[in-house]
């Protein structure tokens, strides 16, 4: 038996004796990385789990001061954070350059490269995220299988939610003077395919791998998941900060579609429902035109 | 005997450590507090007097194009100055909501220290973004305690998370 194993026996026969009690009891992950190798400790313990480093009083405050920078990898809250930045930017990026002449007076096609450069650089910021927080943790809630029955109820709310939307921008359409929700230079009938994946598919996946997944896994990391829900909302509302005049009714649907995450316990309803939505909205364009 | 006195030093030690972190909360608790008041009466002031500041900018515009020789249709402005006033007062009124919303944070730190901290640092930054994006020349006011207040946020939400994990352990155990 080697010097680790026998250290190994020795550290869990240790926990068994000393610690008795706690071993009947169940186990609690904490939210403290261990300062050796990052795994989270178990309370109570003394000893990490994975790698047997033990919790003294110097580690603890190491653990404290290594939260942001661990073991030169970020903690995921911070990854999560900074991804959420990247996307931020993208987009107030995208939108100063949506007001400049060209885009202005441009024509339907330049507008579609446009939102097609855009959504393409939102997508490979969301695949970056996804692989540095580790696919699995992405993929194991793209399962339709997984779907509870309070899910699928929840998405019954979604015509509630589109009479907000319409009743939101109504109001403040004749608050203004203005069409908010005037998108412009889209030609809906010449261009229907291509405006489906641009303004229906691509987001409804995109933004709720990032959002529901990507964030909702690293905000669970520190927080429970109500708090997790609002936090997720505020970041959905702060990424469409192109349009600042609608971003407290994507606060509200980011509420909804943090809620169907977490009644549905996957992010197969959450898509669905943003799916829906924009195109609802889509198709009420082209009644329109 | 030495186990006694040990398990009576960690406890000392942890409950010193609890009061920094207790520290650390109240001066998020003070930073959120002063954003929202910032943000609340400069704003409530902004949307009292968002019609003269739009007349304001609209007359200097007008003043240019007259002196370009050009003819200006006074009807057609009015009804700019219009809508520019109501939109500035519509983005006045999301701001005042923000700042209570930091007044309201501030207050209720203690009760749920991460998820509050995590969206004040958030709120903050998205906040100030939209006002450069706004106005690129706010960027620089008062560059030196931005960075302050983000890097005593980003403090806060480490204290939060210690603060909240040796909550969790004294509730276990």
């Amino acid at each position: 038996m080697s010097e680790f194993d026998q250290g190994l026996s020795q550290n869990d026969s240790d926990l068994n004796n000393e610690d008795h009690n706690f071993t009947e009891l169940q186990i609690v992950e904490l939210h403290v990385p261990c300062w050796r190798c990052g795994h989270h400790w178990v309370a109570g313990t003394e000893w990490c789990r994975h790698c047997q480093a033990k919790l003294t009083k110097q580690s603890s405050q190491r653990n404290e001061e290594q939260f942001i920078l661990l073991n030169g990898r970020m903690h995921p809250l911070f990854v999560g954070l900074a991804f959420s930045a990247a996307m931020f930017t993208i987009s107030m990026f995208m939108r100063l350059l949506s007001e400049t002449p060209y885009f202005q007076n441009g024509d339907e096609v330049a507008g579609m490269v446009f939102m097609g450069i855009w959504e393409v650089m939102d997508f490979l910021l969301v695949l970056a995220s996804v692989l540095y927080i580790g696919a699995d943790k992405t993929c194991s809630l793209m399962k339709f299988s997984k779907t509870t029955c309070f899910g699928w109820a929840a998405l019954l709310l979604l015509p509630l939610i589109m009479l907000i939307n319409y009743a939101y921008h109504g109001i403040v359409a004749e608050w203004i003077g203005w069409d908010v929700l005037d998108f412009g230079y889209v030609d809906y009938h010449n261009y229907f395919w291509i405006i489906l994946i641009l303004y229906c598919v691509q987001p409804a996946i995109v933004e709720e791998v990032f959002f529901r997944g990507v964030m909702g896994y690293c905000f669970e990391t520190v927080t429970s998941p109500r708090v997790s829900i609002v936090l997720m909302a505020i970041l959905f509302s702060l990424a469409h900060v192109a349009d600042p005049i609608s971003m407290p009714y994507f606060f509200f649907i980011g509420l909804y579609l943090g809620l169907l995450r977490y009644l549905s316990g996957g992010l197969m309803v959450p898509i669905l429902a943003h799916f829906l939505h924009n195109g609802a909205v889509t198709w009420i364009e082209i009644l329109q035109q | 005997m030495n186990m006694e006195n040990m398990t009576n030093e960690d406890e000392e030690l942890g409950s010193l450590a609890q009061e920094v972190r207790k520290k650390s909360l109240g001066q998020a608790k003070g930073i959120m507090i002063f954003i929202g008041v910032i943000t609340l009466g400069a704003n409530v002031f902004v949307g009292a007097m968002s019609e003269s500041l739009v007349r304001t900018e609209i007359d200097k515009e007008v003043k240019i194009i007259q002196n370009s020789g050009q003819e200006v249709d006074m009807e057609y402005v009015e009804e700019i100055v219009s809508a520019s006033t109501r939109q500035l007062q519509l983005i006045s009124a999301l701001f005042t909501a923000l700042g209570v919303a930091f007044i309201v944070m501030g207050f209720a730190i203690y009760k749920a220290p991460v998820g509050i901290t995590i969206a004040a640092l958030i709120l903050y930054l998205g906040g100030q973004a939209i006002t450069a994006f706004l106005d690129p020349t706010m960027i620089i006011r008062g560059v030196l305690i931005k960075i302050i207040i983000v890097v005593l946020l980003v403090k806060s939400v480490s204290a939060a998370i210690a603060y909240q994990n040796e909550a969790q352990v004294k509730s276990i155990v």
